[in-house]
């Protein structure tokens, strides 16, 4: 089982001033920001397409805006062989049907966190990550409401607007 | 030598009266010296501005799909341009090597607003973008070419050749976006 998380994919690119392998600072701080020491994911089965475009349409339907969108994904029992605690929860998404994915990773302190993030700095590596630009989350936004997965009026006022509705 | 400059206050002038005299030294000091205070005032806009948006990206990160309030400053400052050199200044910010997240995070907001300046402003910004050597600019550059939807830009991406294999892709998939 693999579990999705938005990030920012230029954040943990190579920066000039760190070394090879070195995870930067400003990644961790943008995109492991926590609340009550939990990191929010979604589960994505075996990370095939579809699978975490549901995780991609449960993040992009909570935004306020609609942009492109980056996620990476890693493996739960690594997580949990590391130490980290897997807590289901329900995801705030207004695909409904999506909430029960919702994975919170919990009790996080420093180091615990400093493994998530190289968890994900090692996920990136190995191309377990996706973009989809913003003409596509709009596409699958549109698809969710056209199937009725989405009730328009639980999007963001912004995200009606981009989508027309 | 030049003869002293007379202006006429056009209510006097029948009379042939002149209003006051300027020696052309005197005037070219008083325009030296009324472009130095605009300069110098537009120094301070400019300096306020990259705080108030310093300030902004420091309590808030920028993430994808949420609004954030520099869009806001941003947006405020477009509008209330008039003669002030508002685009000069965020291409500044947006191409500052030195201070690359802040760029990346100017850049991706301007990329949030109606596409602002003209076409060709818009595409030597996504140009200068791309030749930057941080990769989260010339991801910000993509971000918004793919915003703002100028087929022109197009081409410009296509020109360039980029190193970073989810940026490439990104590019490729923009490309096509925008071609059709």
């Amino acid at each position: 089982m693999f579990l999705a998380r938005k990030v920012s994919l230029a954040k943990w690119s190579k920066k000039d001033e760190l070394a090879e392998g070195e995870i930067p600072a400003d990644a961790v701080t943008a995109d492991l920001r926590t609340q009550d020491n939990k990191l929010s994911f979604w589960r994505c089965g075996n990370g095939e397409g579809i699978e975490v475009n549901e995780a991609v349409l449960a993040l992009a339907a909570a935004g306020t805006r609609v942009d492109k969108i980056d996620v990476v994904w890693l493996v739960a029992d690594e997580l949990r062989s590391d130490g980290q605690t897997l807590q289901d929860t329900k995801g705030r998404t207004p695909v409904l049907e999506l909430a029960e994915l919702h994975v919170d990773v919990c009790r996080l302190d420093y180091i615990r966190l400093g493994k998530v993030a190289q968890h994900i700095f090692t996920a990136i590596q190995k191309a377990q990550y996706l973009r989809l630009g913003k003409a596509r989350v709009k596409q699958l936004l549109a698809e969710a409401v056209k199937q009725e997965r989405i009730n328009p009026n639980d999007l963001q006022k912004r995200v009606r607007e981009e989508l027309g509705l | 030598m030049r003869q002293r400059q007379s202006y006429k206050n056009p209510s006097l002038e029948a009379d042939g009266r002149t209003l006051f005299e300027i020696r052309p030294s005197e005037e070219k000091d008083g325009l030296e010296a009324a472009a130095a205070q605009k300069a110098l005032v537009e120094g301070r806009e400019r300096k306020r501005l990259a705080n108030r948006l310093w300030m902004a990206f420091a309590a808030d990160s920028l993430e994808d799909g949420m609004f954030h309030p520099a869009e806001e400053i941003i947006g405020e400052a477009l509008r209330a341009a008039e003669d002030k050199p508002v685009l000069d200044w965020f291409r500044t910010f947006s191409l500052d090597a030195e201070q690359p997240s802040f760029a990346a995070s100017v850049l991706r907001c301007l990329g949030r607003q109606t596409p602002p300046g003209t076409d060709s402003w818009r595409t030597e910004l996504v140009r200068d973008g791309l030749s930057m050597d941080d990769v989260e600019i010339r991801d910000a550059a993509v971000q918004a070419a793919e915003s703002w939807g100028d087929r022109s830009l197009a081409d410009v991406m296509k020109a360039h050749s980029e190193a970073e294999p989810w940026l490439r892709e990104y590019i490729e998939n923009v490309i096509s976006d925008l071609g059709e």
